[in-house]
């Protein structure tokens, strides 16, 4: 394996699945444990003096055999203390070892987006604390839900496949659940498209999807392709749907003729499991472009607002923002060093996507020594000390060898509008 | 309202060291600093192989080093080099590169006396006495440029006179001044020339020397006027004994 690698890693309940970028295909790969099975068990034990994990693990567990952990990353979010032989483990720190050891392969890596059904701080502070337990630093580690890997998978295909709006379906043997990609109409001043969101249009709990494992009752899977075929046509009402994807283990068995002639009506049907380690690929690998192109992902949980600083950055004068929409506010926080042109006020854009509203803040930097040679740097931080309060602080960090920090700082706390209810005022 | 440039991410663990003026770089806006304000000290201690290797080793920035080994293989002007830098660092606005290039072409339109002579008078600016002195030295002691008017060799002298002032080494520091007073018939000059002497002889030698010249005399009383008032201004509490000892350490 090179050096550097990309990735993304779909954990859930029960297992994990790893997907990397292929310099040579320009495209995601996901990681075969075995011939077309992409899914590692998220199983993790000692045998025998040794760590194993995965298939190997699962297969000791049912012979009972040596000690093993399953559920883990139930019992990682509720920071649990598990028994493993004569040791007691945090399960966040077995959680860690499940992924170091599932990671190997890849010696060194330039960055990694976990993704997982949910997120939210406490999800995102435990995966960042894992990834950085393998020696990855948190600013190269994103965390993302199911909804947005969805998003990012569909930006990177061609434009056809979501020009209207795009279905997701997944199911396992309780449910099915459908999303919907679509775009935003956000102010006049952003250009159509520019932000897109997925929602969470249909969620069911079939009865006959139990009676389809382990195997089919022709009978009850008849029942099952009706019931979905009636979620499809209610679903699609009204609807333009460029595209439709299926996932999760649920539709391994083919048991929905009726309804697949529905779903690929017109449109394209794709059937894969590996779609959301992919996505969370796709955000690995735009990350690390610095190519931030493309449609933004929003949902609810998400920042509408944007601040930013008049800056030249790579030869170009423009705003830069130093706080995105489409950021989870507690993943927000960034530190950047600048240097000043003349002591002179700085200016603040501060621009919220629910309003048509635009403010400028001023920041004073009397007391400031007075250079005009480009050897003023200053270090801008930004801290969000809760949803709504962002902090930034501009400090005088010197000039290397020549000239030493002073003791300037200046600080300017902002209030923003929160997430709550923005969200939803964008059709 | 002035507008702020992004700084590069990336920082040296170890630092390039530029040993002549005793400066440690650690990011690409230090080195860019260092080479405008030293436009006359760049030589090959900045254009070299060892700054390529730094540059992509240490800032990762591999296409500059790339595109610098490159120059150096072609044998590319010092001017091109530099300005490879600055480009690359995407710090400068245009206005500011014209400017700082502009610059570099009246330098290499310069005789290489005059060129010499700046680079010394950058490391006096720094600091830096005895490498200036050295330099002035060596143009002062080889053959005169004849195309050249001899007051550049006055102020030569002067800024000799200077470094060894900043020294506290009168005696040398008077010897140049008289020099580059003989050359140029400065009254500046002179009057440096006649302070070095009032610091370093002996009363008696100083008021004997001064007698009989009136111009002396008269730019003599000038020196002390202005001693007197930078004394009051500066109101110095130090023992004469304290002052020796600092004067000591400063020259080590």
């Amino acid at each position: 394996m090179k050096k550097g690698h990309i990735l993304g890693y779909d954990m859930n309940e029960k297992n994990c699945q790893i997907s990397f970028y292929d310099e040579t295909k320009d495209e995601p790969e996901t990681l075969e444990v075995s011939s077309d099975n992409y899914q590692i068990p998220l199983v993790i034990g000692y045998f025998q003096e040794r760590w194993i994990y995965g298939k190997e693990a699962k297969r000791l567990a049912t012979v009972s055999l040596g000690h093993t952990v399953s559920d883990l990353f139930e019992r990682a979010i509720h920071r649990e203390k598990l028994r493993l032989g004569e040791k007691v483990y945090d399960a966040v720190w077995l959680l860690a070892k499940f992924v170091e050891l599932s990671l190997e392969k890849f010696e060194e890596i330039e960055y990694i987006t976990f993704t997982t059904p949910e997120t939210d701080i406490d999800m995102s502070k435990m995966l960042k604390g894992v990834g950085h337990h393998l020696g990855i630093s948190k600013s190269n580690i994103c965390v993302q839900d199911y909804k947005e890997s969805f998003c990012q998978y569909m930006i990177f295909q061609p434009k056809e496949l979501w020009q209207y709006e795009s279905a997701l379906f997944f199911c396992d043997d309780q449910r099915i659940k459908a999303y919907m990609l679509r775009k935003l109409n956000v102010d006049a001043s952003h250009a159509p498209g520019t932000f897109i969101t997925v929602d969470e249009v249909a969620n069911a709990h079939m009865k006959e999807l139990e009676a389809l494992y382990p195997i089919i009752s022709a009978e009850r899977a008849k029942d099952a392709d009706a019931s979905f075929k009636a979620m499809i046509e209610n679903v699609f009402e009204k609807k333009v749907v460029s595209s439709v994807y299926l996932t999760g283990d649920g539709f391994e068995n083919h048991w929905y003729p009726d309804s697949q002639k529905v779903l690929c009506n017109g449109r394209r049907a794709f059937l894969g499991n590996n779609l959301y380690s992919k996505g969370a690929c796709y955000t690995s690998i735009r990350k690390t472009s610095l190519k931030e192109e493309g449609p933004t992902y929003l949902d609810e949980s998400m920042l509408m607002d944007r601040i930013a600083l008049r800056m030249r950055v790579n030869g170009q004068e423009g705003w830069y923002p130093i706080v995105s929409w489409g950021e989870h506010w507690y993943e927000a926080d960034g530190q950047w060093e600048v240097l000043l042109e003349d002591t002179s006020d700085i200016e603040i854009l501060i621009e919220s996507l629910s309003g048509e509203e635009m403010t400028v803040e001023k920041i004073s930097l009397e007391g400031m020594p007075d250079r005009r040679d480009y050897s003023l740097r200053l270090q801008v931080e930004v801290l969000f000390l809760d949803e709504r309060t962002c902090r930034l602080t501009f400090k005088d960090i010197g000039f290397g060898g020549f000239f030493p920090a002073t003791d300037f700082q200046v600080e300017k706390v902002i209030s923003l509008g929160g997430t709550n209810g923005q969200f939803n005022s964008m059709s | 309202m002035g507008s702020l440039i992004l700084c590069h991410k990336k920082r040296a663990k170890s630092p390039y060291e530029i040993s002549r003026v005793h400066v440690k770089i650690y990011t690409i806006e230090e080195l860019c600093y260092y080479i405008c304000n030293n436009l006359y000290l760049i030589d090959h201690m900045i254009m070299n192989r060892r700054l390529c290797d730094w540059l992509q080793d240490e800032l990762g920035l591999n296409g500059m080093a790339e595109t610098l080994r490159k120059e150096l293989d072609q044998n590319a002007p010092l001017s091109e080099f530099v300005l490879t830098i600055l480009r690359g660092s995407v710090i400068y606005a245009p206005l500011e590169i014209t400017r700082i290039q502009n610059l570099l072409e009246q330098l290499q339109n310069q005789k290489e006396v005059e060129k010499e002579k700046y680079k010394a008078d950058t490391l006096l600016k720094a600091g830096e006495y005895a490498d200036a002195i050295l330099i002035y030295q060596s143009v002062i002691n080889k053959e005169w440029d004849e195309s050249v008017d001899r007051t550049f060799y006055g102020r030569i002298y002067g800024c000799l006179g200077t470094a060894y002032g900043c020294l506290f080494l009168y005696e040398e520091a008077a010897a140049m001044y008289r020099e580059a007073y003989h050359i140029c018939e400065r009254p500046d000059m002179l009057k440096a020339y006649l302070y070095c002497c009032q610091r370093y002889l002996p009363e008696e030698e100083y008021v004997k020397m001064l007698s009989g010249n009136p111009i002396f005399l008269s730019v003599s009383s000038l020196v002390k006027e202005e001693i007197e008032k930078a004394k009051k201004e500066v109101d110095m509490d130090v023992k004469d004994s304290q002052l020796g000892i600092w004067k000591k350490e400063y020259r080590v």
